[in-house]
């Protein structure tokens, strides 16, 4: 008995010990909202003013025959290990995406079924007035690491309605063999892109 | 068992809570830097030592305080970590000192890293000095030397360095009302005066003699030295005779004994503690930094590559407001075609962006304006004008593959109706198998960083900044700081229209880490 509960302590002491640990390792040196500009290493940009957690849900809209869903969801105090053992956390908000063809029915893009955080492939960049919302989108390696940018506008006459807006490509390239640039394709409007190029009003479900 | 299970759990608590005051100070920047450097030759113990270590002599302490409180009433945060002066914009560093002491115990002294805003490329150093009463000399030494002859010196115990070494002594315990005269040296002393000695003892030297310490490793067999080991740098002092040529304000009349040299075999083993100041140049953590950062060459490299004519006028070409207006990117690229450097106009990727083909020696390309309507109505132009992570991706892989054994020939630059901005290899690049997760990381919180900027600043020069130290910064985080230079540019004679006389100046742009953060530190190319 005495010998089980010496084990228990050493236990309930190794778990403090490892808790001391973790707790220096990655430590919060200081919270600030979202968009600071703020060099301190171990920073936490948090959404103080609760400007992501709107869009949060999942969304709906149809353009040229085609529906899109968009499901957004709001990573808390993602941890962000760079060189230099530096680091930072964020309160982050990713999407992920489907689009079926109306016509035949055929799903031609769907990564819905994403539930890691490495895997959304996009993630918020900037609240602009509170009201305007620019994303990042950025694909896989296969894909070049392909990007654009869209905008999602909030609706004031309505909280179930955004307006998607603004869709623009961004870089494109991989380093690939020392190299860098899109081995599989010549040209960015090459590479398959399965997000909406025109505006569209996307409705919460 | 209970009461083990009660002092178990004490222990834990007690453990949690010095963990806490553990973490406090855990990215306190200034608190991380230990005792370091402990040399000894048959006269002193040369040590830099930290806060903790200088909070251990109250004298000193009350001492730098009198200096910051009486100074600057707006003193920075609560920890007192730099003693900064905003009226004369310097600040010391009493972050850590290097520690002198003579080897019987009877004099020490301790130097202090002095940042004179201002002038921040002049070394400037507090150095606060025992005397027989206990109490301590304050001297304010300048250093008229660059950053790299005193490393020079204080690595190597290069001695043709001895000029324009000017010191103040300050008045005992009123450097802060005293300083206002005395900062600008109006009170040194007359450098030509024969009152600094620089000492230098110890250190290895190679066999054979002529070897430098930076040719060390050229250097097979070293004197007292097994081989194989790296030889060790020499002990530097420098001594100051305050009662010598005049200068200063002599605060020990009745002293005369006279004995300044600390190398000085004959008579008393150690100077004298009420004339001489024992020291040595000390530019601080950051500075050394600094130094091991700041080459010369990358410099060369970007006037080099911007200085002929054709290439001026290809450059002027492009600087126009006609092209910033463009709802695409424009410019050129250097290839070697027949043995023959020739410039070539770029064409878009398919989009907006110019595209870089492979083989390119050098890229130029104007980053165009993208005006944008805020949701209030607020016109904003949303370009990022500085350099892109696609531009930072095609210098570090096609451009550096392009240059084949010079890397460091190749460049991108970029030109903007706010700014103009070129990056350059500063040393070879090798890809490793993480570095395309880092930067997918890279480029969103270069995104996320920028887009803030070009809208949360409302002055060209203001996002220019704001941009730039983040450009550093993120780089920095990406492992590529000393891989990749970062130079501004600014055109000259822009309406000439003799080319020859369209000048393109260059100045570097490296991220220093000051007390409470970093800084962009300038350099002109000249």
């Amino acid at each position: 008995m005495q010998l089980n509960n010496k084990l228990t302590m050493k236990n309930i002491l190794i778990l403090c010990c490892l808790f001391i640990t973790i707790s220096m390792s990655s430590q919060v040196t200081q919270t600030v909202p979202l968009h600071s500009t703020n060099y301190s290493n171990g920073v936490y940009f948090k959404d103080l003013n609760n400007e992501l957690s709107f869009l949060v849900g999942t969304w709906e809209g149809e353009l040229n025959n085609k529906k899109y869903t968009f499901e957004f969801t709001l990573f808390a105090q993602v941890l962000r290990s760079y060189e230099n053992d530096m680091y930072d956390y964020r309160d982050d908000l990713m999407g992920k995406f489907k689009v079926v063809d109306l016509t035949t029915n055929q799903v031609l893009y769907n990564n819905l079924n994403s539930t890691n955080y490495e895997q959304y492939k996009i993630s918020e960049l900037y609240i602009r007035q509170q009201k305007e919302i620019d994303f990042l989108f950025q694909d896989s390696e296969n894909n070049c690491l392909n990007s654009a940018e869209f905008k999602l506008l909030k609706d004031d006459s309505n909280p179930n309605q955004i307006i998607y807006k603004d869709f623009e490509f961004n870089g494109f390239g991989i380093f690939y063999n020392d190299t860098y640039g899109c081995p599989n394709y010549q040209n960015q409007s090459d590479i398959p892109m399965f997000l909406p190029s025109q505006n569209l009003i996307l409705t919460r479900l | 068992m209970k009461k083990a299970f009660k002092n178990y759990l004490k222990l834990g608590v007690l453990l949690f809570g010095i963990s806490l005051t553990l973490v406090n100070c855990q990215y306190d920047d200034e608190l991380d830097v230990n005792t370091k450097v402990i040399v000894q030759d048959s006269k002193y113990t040369i040590k830099t030592i930290d806060r903790v270590e200088i909070n251990k002599n109250k004298r000193i302490v009350n001492q730098l305080k009198d200096v910051g409180l009486n100074s600057n009433p707006k003193q920075n945060g609560t920890s007192n970590k730099v003693i900064f002066n905003q009226e004369l914009n310097i600040e010391i560093n009493d972050s850590y000192a290097e520690y002198i002491e003579s080897i019987d115990g009877e004099y020490h002294s301790y130097t202090f890293s002095v940042i004179d805003y201002n002038d921040p490329d002049i070394i400037k150093n507090l150095v606060l000095s025992l005397q027989d009463d206990g109490s301590y000399l304050e001297l304010l030494l300048r250093y008229d030397l660059t950053r790299q002859e005193l490393q020079d010196y204080n690595l190597y115990g290069n001695t043709d360095i001895e000029r324009d070494v000017t010191y103040t002594v300050l008045d005992k315990g009123t450097f802060a009302n005293t300083i206002f005269s005395k900062i600008d040296g109006s009170t040194a002393n007359d450098p030509t005066d024969d009152c600094v000695t620089y000492g230098t003892s110890g250190g290895s030297n190679c066999s054979g003699g002529g070897h430098s310490w930076a040719q060390r490793n050229d250097c097979k067999i070293y004197l007292d030295l097994e081989e194989g080991t790296d030889p060790i740098a020499p002990i530097t002092t420098v001594t100051v005779d305050v009662n010598c040529g005049g200068g200063g304000n002599d605060t020990s009349p009745t002293d005369t004994t006279g004995d300044t040299n600390p190398n000085d075999t004959g008579g008393s083993s150690f100077p004298d503690n009420n004339d001489t100041v024992v020291t040595k140049p000390f530019c601080g953590q950051t500075c050394i930094n600094e130094l091991e950062e700041i080459d010369d060459e990358p410099c060369e490299k970007i006037k080099n590559g911007t200085n002929n004519a054709i290439y001026k006028q290809k450059f002027k070409d492009l600087n126009k407001n006609e092209k910033f207006n463009l709802e695409h990117e424009s410019g050129f690229y250097m290839q070697n075609i027949g043995g023959q450097n020739q410039y070539i106009d770029g064409v878009s990727n398919g989009n907006t962006e110019l595209k870089i083909p492979a083989g390119s020696l050098n890229a130029t390309h104007v980053h165009n304006n993208h005006p944008k309507v805020s949701p209030d109505g607020t016109p904003y132009d949303s370009a990022i004008k500085i350099l892109s992570p696609g531009d930072i991706g095609n210098l570090i892989t096609k451009i550096k593959n392009a240059n084949g054994p010079t890397p460091e020939n190749g460049f991108v630059i970029m030109i903007s109706n706010e700014s103009i901005f070129a990056i350059s290899l500063l040393e070879t690049f090798a890809q490793t198998a993480e570095f395309q997760n880092k930067w997918r990381t890279f480029q969103k919180v270069y995104k996320e960083k920028a887009r803030g900027f070009i809208e949360d600043f409302t002055t060209a020069n203001s996002r220019k900044d704001a941009l730039e130290k983040m450009f550093l910064f993120e780089l920095k985080k990406l492992g590529l700081e000393n891989t990749i230079g970062l130079f501004e540019g600014t055109v000259e004679n822009e309406t000439d229209p003799n080319i020859n006389n369209y000048e393109i100046n260059w100045t570097r742009k490296t991220l220093k880490k000051v007390f409470l953060g970093y800084t962009v530190k300038e350099t002109p190319c000249n």
